[in-house]
């Protein structure tokens, strides 16, 4: 069951994916990265990071979608095709992202993993694994979860560890613990960060308006 | 196969396409549509690594991406409106007015 | 389990889908009855087969397809508002929970979201795309504007929205509905303990169901229909319905955030039944959110249109700030007044 919706999601994500990168038409470009936004967030979902796929949908859909969506309304006309470059750096860069996609599989998939976890006499101790062949419970997996922690119990010994990661608390809690303890510092740089960019924007795009304009301007305002 | 993997997979597949969409389109508003892919994707694989880690700190790491990816949506599509409304195109590669 | 849901989901679809129907007659009667006029009475006893006479005619009529519009967007742009609609009534608590056979149900589809508010405010933010996709893949010029108008208008508002909202979290420390209401209950209603942010949420719950005065996004006599000037039969009808929905969505949420949702004052104090009590629960709640919705009609029929500029301004500098000052009044409140 988890696998059959991750691959529904997944598909939706990279289906959507695909075509925002090749479709000539850049609405449906815009389009189809709504669903691959809808993706990703059922794949939070199910990654149990629930809080985030919420925000997921507020920032990206909402906010940086809609900014993108206003972008092609006001710089293109309906049915805008939109013509590749030449064949030779086609290739190329086909290459490359082939490449870039062994480079990427070749470090996910060589790399060793490791995490911390509590051992039955409750000492903290690294374990090491490798992605591939994780042992660690998944616990987005809610519809397996009963035979994931079952099939687990032996090994780790301490049940109420994995069951603390399942609950239905969510992880709103620990993150907003998390932002105002340890990641305060860059929590408030980051919203400097985005009142900057706010008046930069704003400062960018704004159009300088003529002695005429202006005029008019304050004639109408009530 | 474990989730993880299944999940790194995705992501790389999302990545590799971001940036093939980066490298062929020449329209800038799509280019952008790409790096957001490409944000996208980095930000699964910190997602399905904090769940596998059991750590919540990856997931704060997501939220610090999307804050930037949202200011730097904001910032670029200003500029490309400004661009816009002074060369009339968003091809990038009728943008050369440095190359003399 | 599924099939309590299941369950669920018919009944609150059937329910509001009706309601959505006789809200149209209700709003021509309202409307009727503020312009001293008579109203729709031909159609059946009262005109009160009147709706069913509406949706016939609409699904009758000939679905015209612009040859200058994207064909699929097109299409779709009404189903997402239409759902957008709908999704939100999934996590409505609209009763406490009924004890039926020793076994506890609740009363909301979902219950116990957790991240409850924060899906009300992705939801809406969804809702944009309904509006903004009809009026670009029309391909006419009054769709466009339309369609300009509204994504414009709902970022903005949404920002009042979340900024009201945030005060009633502030107060009820959760994000789950069943959850305010309780914090409602033991600490008495939200509309008391936060009026400014239920004066901002109020307002811009105006504009993000496109209701007047903040009707914009469609203003007839400027851009002949606006988002929907292209539509025709049933994909009409679905945007129609949508705004209806979002209205009853809208006037439920406001419920359950600031008037208590199904809480009665004084009422568990009489010693009556319990069951007896959750069915007055649920009356109560019909009831607030019939008052909000007369309330919705009663402005439409009584207030003229915002100017374009005066809907900006009034969004992005006043109520903005009001929200800002907002939180720094309830962060006070909360820490000096409610201990």
């Amino acid at each position: 069951m988890f696998d059959i919706i991750f691959y529904i999601f997944g598909a939706i994500t990279v289906g959507g994916a695909l075509v925002t990168a090749f479709a000539r038409n850049i609405v449906y470009a815009a389009f189809s990265l709504l669903f691959t936004f809808f993706g990703i967030a059922g794949l939070y979902i199910m990654a149990n990071a629930d809080f985030l796929a919420v925000t997921q949908l507020l920032v990206y859909v909402g906010g940086i979608l809609i900014l993108l969506i206003f972008g092609v309304m006001l710089t293109s006309r309906i049915g805008t095709v939109d013509i590749r470059v030449g064949t030779g750096s086609r290739w190329v860069a086909g290459i490359m992202a082939l490449g870039l996609f062994a480079i990427l599989c070749a470090a996910f998939f060589g790399t060793a993993a490791t995490h911390t976890e509590k051992s039955a006499d409750g000492k903290s101790q690294v374990v090491t694994s490798w992605a591939t062949h994780a042992t660690r419970p998944w616990s987005g997996s809610k519809w397996n979860q009963d035979a994931t922690t079952e099939a687990l119990k032996p090994k780790y010994g301490a049940p109420d560890e994995v069951k603390s990661n399942e609950g239905s608390s969510g992880t709103s809690v620990e993150i907003g613990t998390l932002f105002l303890t340890d990641y305060l510092l860059p929590f408030e740089v980051i919203s400097v960060l985005i009142l900057v960019s706010l008046l930069g924007a704003t400062m960018i795009a704004r159009k300088e308006p003529t002695k005429e304009e202006e005029a008019i301007a304050e004639s109408v305002s009530v | 196969m474990s989730s993880l993997s299944n999940y790194l997979i995705v992501s790389a597949i999302l990545f590799m396409i971001g940036a093939s969409g980066v490298m062929f389109r020449k329209n800038v508003i799509v280019i952008f549509m790409c790096v957001e892919l490409m944000l996208n994707a980095v930000n699964l694989t910190l997602i399905a690594f904090s769940q596998f880690m059991g750590d919540q700190s990856g997931q704060i790491l997501v939220f610090f991406v999307m804050t930037v990816a949202a200011a730097e949506a904001a910032v670029g599509l200003a500029i490309v409106i400004s661009v816009y409304r002074n060369k009339e195109t968003v091809e990038i590669d009728k943008l050369n007015l440095l190359k003399g | 389990m599924v099939v309590e849901a299941l369950i669920k989901i018919v009944i609150v679809l059937l329910t509001v889908l009706t309601a959505v129907s006789y809200l149209v007659l209700l709003e021509r009667w309202i409307s009727a009855w503020l312009q001293d006029r008579i109203g729709p009475n031909r159609t059946g006893p009262l005109g009160l087969f009147q709706p069913l006479a509406d949706v016939l005619k609409l699904l009758l009529k000939e679905d015209i397809e612009p040859s200058q519009s994207e064909k699929w967007i097109h299409w779709l742009a009404p189903v997402i508002s239409i759902t957008v609609a709908f999704s939100v009534l999934a996590i409505i608590p609209f009763g406490s929970a009924i004890i039926l056979s020793g076994k506890s149900y609740s009363l909301a589809i979902a219950s116990n979201v957790n991240i409850g508010v924060l899906y009300i405010i992705a939801l809406t933010s969804v809702g944009v795309y309904g509006i903004t996709l009809a009026g670009w893949s029309s391909g006419s010029k009054y769709s466009l504007l339309g369609g300009l108008r509204s994504s414009a208008q709902m970022i903005s508002y949404e920002l009042t929205l979340g900024l009201g909202l945030v005060s009633v979290v502030m107060l009820c420390g959760t994000l789950d509905l069943g959850g305010i209401i309780q914090s409602q209950i033991a600490g008495g209603w939200n509309i008391i303990r936060a009026p400014l942010g239920f004066m901002l949420f109020l307002i811009s719950s105006f504009a993000e169901t496109n209701r007047q005065p903040f009707d914009l996004p469609e203003a007839e006599p400027e851009l002949v229909g606006g988002y929907h000037t292209e539509y025709s039969s049933m994909k009409f009808a679905l945007f129609f319905l949508a705004e209806y929905a979002n209205m009853i969505t809208a006037s439920a949420v406001m419920s359950v955030l600031f008037l208590g949702g199904w809480h009665v004052p004084f009422l568990n104090t009489l010693g009556m039944d319990p069951s007896l009590l959750a069915v007055l629960g649920i009356l109560a709640f019909g009831l607030k959110i019939f008052a909000f919705i007369f309330f919705f009609m009663w402005v439409r029929w009584s207030i003229p249109r915002f100017r374009y500029d005066q809907l900006m301004n009034l969004g992005w500098k006043v109520l903005l700030p009001l929200g800002i000052i907002n939180i720094v009044i309830t962060a006070l409140e909360k820490t000096y007044l409610l201990h």
